[in-house]
């Protein structure tokens, strides 16, 4: 892997001449709290043209994340963000540019993207975008899973158009009638020479803290207290060709609750009852579940072999009882038996041996994949067990097919750029639970705990009462079923006070099972977190019913006290009070992402790619990469 | 259609061709569209920008990415033209190794080629001393 030294430097396409990237570099810092992170991610541009410089940066959320505002800061200067409907912010923003002021615009578009761009910027100006967001992350009975996309995958689309304009340089066009006038950066099979990127960030677990570690960087760990520590990059810099991930574990596995009063004089809480407090429900049942297996292309190489580690792992412990089904989807879908077979030693052989013939090829059609499966589990609640990079675009359909669909789905991403944010929602929206595992990382672990999910849930009809809270009420409908190693997540709201109680109701065989759990709402702070990231989580499940180009969309006061956050029908805009003009022109440039680490390098090709012979219309590209 | 003076702001342009501004500026960066008649603040855009801007809406609906309008609008396409004549340089790295390369590569991919030539003219030339001796 490069280190940026060799291999690429950016080339101006019209005087052939060196030029430095308009995006420096991507620092990560903020804090990762139990219930979720407030993150600040800082941007650094700089022109080294003569001339106003344009630039778009693109990027994808985390899970259930929302863009809360930004800031710039410039030699001489210091603007804030407002939130607007997203024609009203694009028209400051074009108005901006127009007149010669340093504008900048963050729009959120379909799938979780963003758009980021940055307009005037002048000559040998230095400019930082700090951008402010609130995510979700991954909740374990002992700690969480945090993750965040240092890189924007190329994900599938039927109508997306996708060129290598030369030997490890793509670029992919989506339709504009669902993505607007959304632009995908270049991608790049080579990261050297790209921006670099870089996190600092401090964790607070509200318990003792055990362990902090990354399966994907190197980390320089400083304990902060016993619930508390500081990570950052051990090294000065790094190539975004992957996702960060951090896994950080507690101690022992307890309740959490983190409450306060808001500004609003409003109360809002998150409590997460481990999955160990509603006991152990045996004899596990026979249970039904097919397996759903992306073959895609970008699945090339290391994630088909995870991908196949995976399926022969929960075969080994499916039981002689158990069925299964089989399905791998590309552009379509391929049964290993038309219906359900019962797992004997004989049948898991075949299926082994069917495995093995499994190749990469075409496209992700994975709502087909999804519809086989259900086809093949028949009527009544399936357990489908997906394993796929979600490397897809336009998952707001998938995600509506697999809801009307029935079925119960459990994901595995797979691979150094797994679509995390949706995965998270596919598996939540139909009921399931949903792990990955980067390419670093032991498959079958991740993939036995995840499979002992499948069709086994811990604790079912789980009821969540507040009547012993005042004024207490659910902001988002808890989750029915726990499953092993999944805590119970509780998001409400409640008067101003000193808390109270909730009561958890559960089927436990024939019995119902009790449990309270103290609401304990005295830091502010905290349950300013918690109004946060509840509206990062609302915004985000309701994102996902929508698809399309927003015409229509719904004004972002629906969500009342959390329309400070940035859904995609409304957009963040500022301009500069600076006179810059008059510019003769302006030069524009996009800033380039690598191809994720795991992704095969000409990914895109294999979505029925075309290649174009560099002729002189291509080299005219602003920005352009060549390589040196 | 060329005889109206540009008299449109960016804006206006937009909304005349239904294309956002930081769309067209992208265009006219990508080589697609030409650049304000007028540049600097009172820049102004006019109607053959419009039909250009129609033009491109048309090539991407039937499937064409933005670099192979960019081709398209740059001529006749020379890839499709088998019978173009097209010259070569040739290098002689070694006695017995010659390397051609096209003569119209743009000049930083051919300093970068001769780079290249020079490096492998120095291995072979190492490797043939190395042999020598023995």
């Amino acid at each position: 892997m490069s280190d940026g030294n060799g291999g690429f430097t950016v080339m101006n396409g019209e005087t052939g001449q060196e030029a430095r990237l308009a995006m420096e570099g991507l620092w990560l810092t903020g804090c990762i709290l139990p219930v979720g992170a407030r993150l600040l991610v800082a941007h650094t541009f700089r022109s080294a043209e003569d001339r106003p410089l344009e630039v778009v940066y693109a990027f994808g959320l985390p899970r259930d994340a929302a863009l809360r505002r930004f800031r710039i800061l410039g030699e001489g200067f210091r603007v804030r963000s407002e939130l607007k409907p997203v024609e009203e912010a694009r028209r400051q923003y074009e108005q901006g540019v127009t007149e010669g002021h340093l504008s900048t615009l963050a729009r959120v578009y379909r799938d979780g993207r963003v758009n980021l761009s940055v307009g005037n910027i002048r000559p040998g100006e230095l400019v930082k975008v700090f951008l402010e967001l609130v995510a979700g992350v991954d909740w374990r009975d002992d700690g969480l899973r945090f993750r965040f996309p240092f890189t924007l995958a190329p994900c599938y689309h039927r109508q997306a158009r996708a060129v290598e304009i030369e030997p490890g340089v793509g670029e992919m066009e989506l339709p504009e009638e669902e993505f607007g006038d959304l632009l995908l950066p270049p991608y790049m099979t080579d990261p050297g020479g790209l921006h670099q990127v870089g996190f600092d960030l401090s964790i607070n677990l509200g318990s003792e803290l055990a362990t902090v570690a990354s399966p994907s960087h190197a980390l320089r760990f400083r304990p902060d207290g016993p619930c508390g520590a500081r990570v950052s990059l051990s090294r000065e810099r790094d190539v975004p060709d992957r996702d960060l991930v951090l896994d950080v574990r507690a101690r022992a596995a307890g309740i959490r609750c983190c409450g306060g009063v808001c500004r609003d004089h409003r109360a809002r809480f998150t409590v997460l009852v481990p999955s160990v407090a509603f006991g152990r429900t045996d004899p596990a049942p026979p249970r039904s579940v097919v397996f759903v297996l992306d073959r895609s292309g970008s699945m090339e190489g290391t994630p088909l072999e995870q991908a196949k580690k995976a399926v022969e792992a929960c075969l080994g412990a499916m039981s002689e009882k158990d069925r299964m089904g089989f399905v791998a989807f590309d552009n379509t879908a391929e049964l290993f038996e038309p219906a359900l077979v019962t797992c004997t030693p004989a049948n898991r052989d075949k299926l082994r041996q069917h495995l093995e013939s499994v190749q990469a090829r075409g496209g992700t059609e994975l709502a087909a994949g999804i519809q086989a499966a259900v086809k093949l589990a028949g009527a009544g609640s399936a357990d489908l067990f997906v394993i796929t990079d979600g490397q897809v675009s336009a998952t707001e359909d998938i995600l509506s097919a697999s809801r009307a669909a029935g079925a119960r789905l459990h994901c595995l991403g797979i691979g150094a750029a797994s679509q995390d944010r949706f995965l998270t929602l596919l598996a939540r929206e139909t009921g399931g639970v949903s792990r990955f595992v980067t390419p670093r990382e032991r498959v079958d672990t991740a993939a036995l705990e995840l499979f002992a999910s499948a069709g086994r849930p811990q604790a079912s009809e789980v009821k969540v009462s507040f009547q012993a809270l005042p004024g207490g009420r659910a902001v988002l409908p808890p989750a029915t079923e726990v499953f092993e190693g999944h805590p119970l997540v509780v998001m409400g709201e409640a008067d101003a006070g000193a808390g109270g109680a909730l009561e958890i109701t559960w089927a436990a065989g024939r019995k119902k099972a009790r449990l309270q759990v103290a609401v304990a709402l005295d830091n502010p702070h905290d349950g300013e977190t918690a109004r946060l990231l509840q509206g990062a989580r609302l915004i985000t499940d309701w994102e996902s019913r929508l698809s399309g180009e927003p015409a229509g969309r719904p004004p972002g006061s629906r969500f009342g006290t959390n329309a400070e956050s940035s859904p995609s029908w409304n957009s963040s805009a500022a301009t500069t009070a600076w006179p810059a003009g008059p510019w003769p022109w302006w030069r524009w440039s996009s800033a380039p992402v690598t191809m994720p680490r795991s992704c095969p390098p000409p990914a895109w090709c294999r979505w029925g790619c075309r290649k174009i012979p560099a002729s002189r219309a291509t080299s005219r590209l602003c920005g352009m990469i060549r390589s040196a | 259609m060329a005889a109206e003076t540009p008299s449109w702001s960016l804006a206006e342009l937009a909304d005349r061709a239904g294309v956002p501004g930081r769309t067209i500026r992208f265009y006219i960066a990508r080589g697609l569209l030409p650049g304000p008649a007028k540049p600097g603040r009172g820049a102004a855009y006019g109607p053959d920008h419009l039909a250009r801007l129609r033009e491109i809406r048309d090539w991407q609906s039937r499937g064409l990415t933005l670099t192979e309008v960019a081709q398209r609008l740059a001529g006749p396409s020379r890839a499709a033209v088998p019978l173009e004549p097209v010259t070569w340089w040739q290098y002689q790295v070694a006695d017995d190794v010659t390397v051609q390369v096209r003569a119209d590569a743009s000049p930083w991919r051919l300093k970068q080629i001769k780079n290249y030539l020079a490096q492998m003219a120095t291995g072979l030339r190492a490797n043939e001393e190395r042999k020598e001796p023995q």
